[in-house]
């Protein structure tokens, strides 16, 4: 098992700036010995690379990719693994010209076909000419590619084996593309962000030096997927941008075995990670029952999350956890962002402990003011949030109305960007980019929330909101309220409201759960109904599915828009005739 | 390695699953484990965690989309243990 490539260069100065492509900040990278480490679940070195090789071999795959004679920004397809041939494939096309499209990788059971048809409609839309993954994914990737002509599909080793062309390579210049990246709209109609040099080393450069302080002796570790911005921007091209050293384990091995993210974090020193909350929470729960022995999380600087709502109860229990371990409270660092802005639009002070806001549901959903509540009263009428920081130098957040106007402080509005950080748009989709893009270089991100002297509270989705009695209602409050209830597992529950004919709006909820048995179901429908009308003061149609059948977005957000137009459409009622067992439908 | 004995493989996994199995549904080689056991995402990796622990093996995660019945899970187990 070879050591990890070191945290600090010998020689080469630690530098965060003054790259403006990629390529250069790989050229510059490559000049020290750090690099590149991939884990096993067993935690043990599996394969390396250090900038200095992967400067090298992306060279000479670009020269083979030339050879190929693709157009310059033919867009290039990879099953995103976390291997060191994707970060060699990537850098090959930052050297060619094209654009790489890091794709999601199958991770569900029995989900073969649904995947299959997922990356067909991403390298579709996409109009990749080619496509590369390894040995094991190939006949995936082939099945999923066979009738897109002109589509040229490897693997790894079969490009390896193409004839290098003899010339002198034209690497992605500043005012050039970058990549593509799909983890933005829904599954069957995906999005692809358009990333350019500019956008990706302008919020590279914002993140390094102002929201993260990054400095000589960090090394980062990551779990996060490299086809996702957090995962790929966050931690693979960030790191190389300031010469760091990166720890990489296996999505699916973090998803297995958490606590092996932070046994790599104590004995490399890990300085920097960054989670959604999801991660943390999964932490919690493996320490339940694992063994804490030898870990020791004193070393950890910046534990980021990001990336969905931020529940402060989920950061509580984790420091709870992980304190005796060595984990410091102001280790979090909130923060927020979306693929269109490459990865971060806010960061909360890297040095202070995390704030909260608690408000007064009541007077929001009066009025739209977040109004701050006392501790001490009823605790369903108040929510707490996480401040998610002040915007980074040099990019612009303001929260407007729906006439466009600007909010006064603790106003709850729409949440709109500027800055250097944003995609050019949509990929080949004007109709999507100009949806979000406006004319004066701003985006509508389609989130709302509100400023507390400057610094930016989240509280949802605008498109999800329900408004009933002109009451503004959070999909997500009743969502975790149900989720809270013992039978009922995170991420199962999909609230949203149906326009009625005289136009008013009607809750539904649809919860995923494997109770049985018509009592029980019945026991669990009257407990559900309790809880939402406690949580929202609302009464909702409330439906009961099987496991598994809430719709996702490809980055595993929940899709309320797809869930309603499945309910819409019916696909959940007709179960219900088809079986007592199977679905059973509460009507107010 | 010896090859694993396919009634043995059978009967650890469907111990394994037992406490999935609510309904207590007769499991067989033919039993759909996502749907007719409905076990969640994160139990399933339970599941795969154990299976790895007991036989010492790591399950390949593409391999993951592939298995859809108790049948497809002994026999990948038994491959995964050949291939020692």
């Amino acid at each position: 098992m070879p050591n990890p490539t070191p945290t600090i260069n010998e020689k080469l100065p630690f530098k965060v700036s003054g790259f403006d492509t990629l390529v250069e900040g790989l050229e510059y990278a490559a000049r020290g010995e750090t690099g590149l480490n991939f884990y096993s679940v067993r935690g043990e070195v599996i394969a390396q690379i250090s900038y200095t090789e992967l400067r090298v071999r992306a060279k000479e795959l670009a020269l083979r990719l030339v050879a190929a004679g693709f157009p310059r920004h033919g867009r290039v397809a990879i099953l995103a693994e976390t291997i060191p041939q994707f970060h060699v494939f990537f850098f090959a096309c930052q050297y060619a010209g094209l654009l790489p499209v890091p794709l999601l990788l199958p991770i569900n059971l029995g989900g073969k076909e649904a995947y299959i048809e997922q990356i067909r409609i991403m390298m579709a839309k996409a109009g990749a000419c080619a496509a590369v993954t390894s040995d094991h994914l190939i006949e995936l990737l082939k099945e999923a590619g066979k009738s897109q002509p002109g589509l040229l599909i490897g693997t790894y080793s079969d490009f390896d084996q193409m004839t290098k062309a003899e010339v002198e390579l034209q690497p992605l210049g500043p005012d050039e593309p970058c990549y593509i990246q799909y983890s933005s709209g829904s599954t069957s109609s995906p999005k692809g962000v358009t990333a350019t040099q500019k956008s990706t080393t302008s919020n590279i450069t914002a993140i390094l030096r102002h929201g993260l302080k990054c400095r000589q002796g960090d090394r980062t570790i990551s779990w996060l997927p490299l086809y996702h911005d957090m995962g790929l921007v966050g931690f693979a091209l960030g790191p190389l941008m300031m010469q760091v050293s990166v720890d990489y384990i296996a999505t699916a091995d973090f998803a297995r075995r958490p606590l092996l993210w932070l046994k790599i974090i104590s004995d490399n020193k890990a300085t920097m990670a960054f989670s959604p909350s999801f991660g943390y929470e999964l932490c919690c729960r493996r320490a339940k029952n694992g063994s804490l022995d030898g870990i020791d999380l004193s070393s950890w600087r910046v534990a980021g999350i990001g990336g969905d709502m931020i529940r402060a109860d989920v950061l509580d229990t984790f420091i709870s956890t992980f304190e005796p371990v060595g984990y410091r409270r102001s280790t979090f660092v909130p923060s927020y962002g979306l693929a269109e802005a490459t990865l971060a639009m806010t960061f909360a002070d890297v040095d202070e402990d995390f704030a909260r806001d608690t408000i007064d549901m009541q007077v929001y959903a009066n009025s739209g003011i977040a109004k701050p509540i006392k501790l001490n009263g009823n605790a369903d009428k108040r929510r707490t949030f996480v401040i998610c920081g002040k915007p980074m130098p040099g990019h612009g957040l303001e929260i407007r109305r729906s006439d466009g106007s600007l909010v006064a402080d603790r106003e709850v509005g729409d949440i709109f960007i500027s800055g250097p950080s944003l995609m050019a748009g949509y990929f080949q989709d004007k109709e999507a980019s100009q949806r979000v893009l406006t004319d004066d270089g701003w985006m509508d991100t389609g989130d709302m929330g509100y400023l507390i002297d400057g610094e930016l509270v989240v509280t949802g989705r605008s498109k999800d909101l329900i408004i009933v009695n002109g009451r503004n209602i959070w999909p997500h409050d009743i969502e975790w309220a149900i989720e809270r209830l013992p039978e009922i597992r995170s991420g199962g529950v999909a609230a949203f409201s149906v326009e009625k004919s005289d136009g008013t709006e009607s809750v539904v909820t649809v919860v995923e759960c494997r109770v049985k048995g018509d009592e029980a179901r019945q026991q669990l429908l009257r407990r559900i109904k309790t809880t939402i009308h406690a949580t929202a003061g609302v009464t909702s149609k409330i439906v009961l599915a099987p496991l598994r059948s809430l719709t996702m977005t490809s980055s595993g957000k929940l899709s309320r828009a797809k869930v309603k137009a499945r309910f819409l459409a019916g696909a959940f009622e007709d179960r219900s005739n088809e079986s007592a067992e199977g679905l059973s439908v509460l009507a107010e | 390695m010896p090859q694993e004995d396919h009634d043995l493989v059978f009967q650890k996994t469907c111990a394994l699953l037992k406490v999935f199995n609510v309904n207590n549904i007769e499991l067989t080689k033919d039993t759909d484990i996502a749907t007719e056991l409905e076990i969640d995402s994160v139990a399933i990796l339970d599941l795969i965690m154990e299976l790895e622990d007991s036989y010492d093996i790591s399950f390949p995660m593409n391999l993951m989309s592939e298995l859809r019945t108790v049948g497809d899970l002994v026999k990948s187990v038994q491959k995964l243990v050949s291939e020692k």
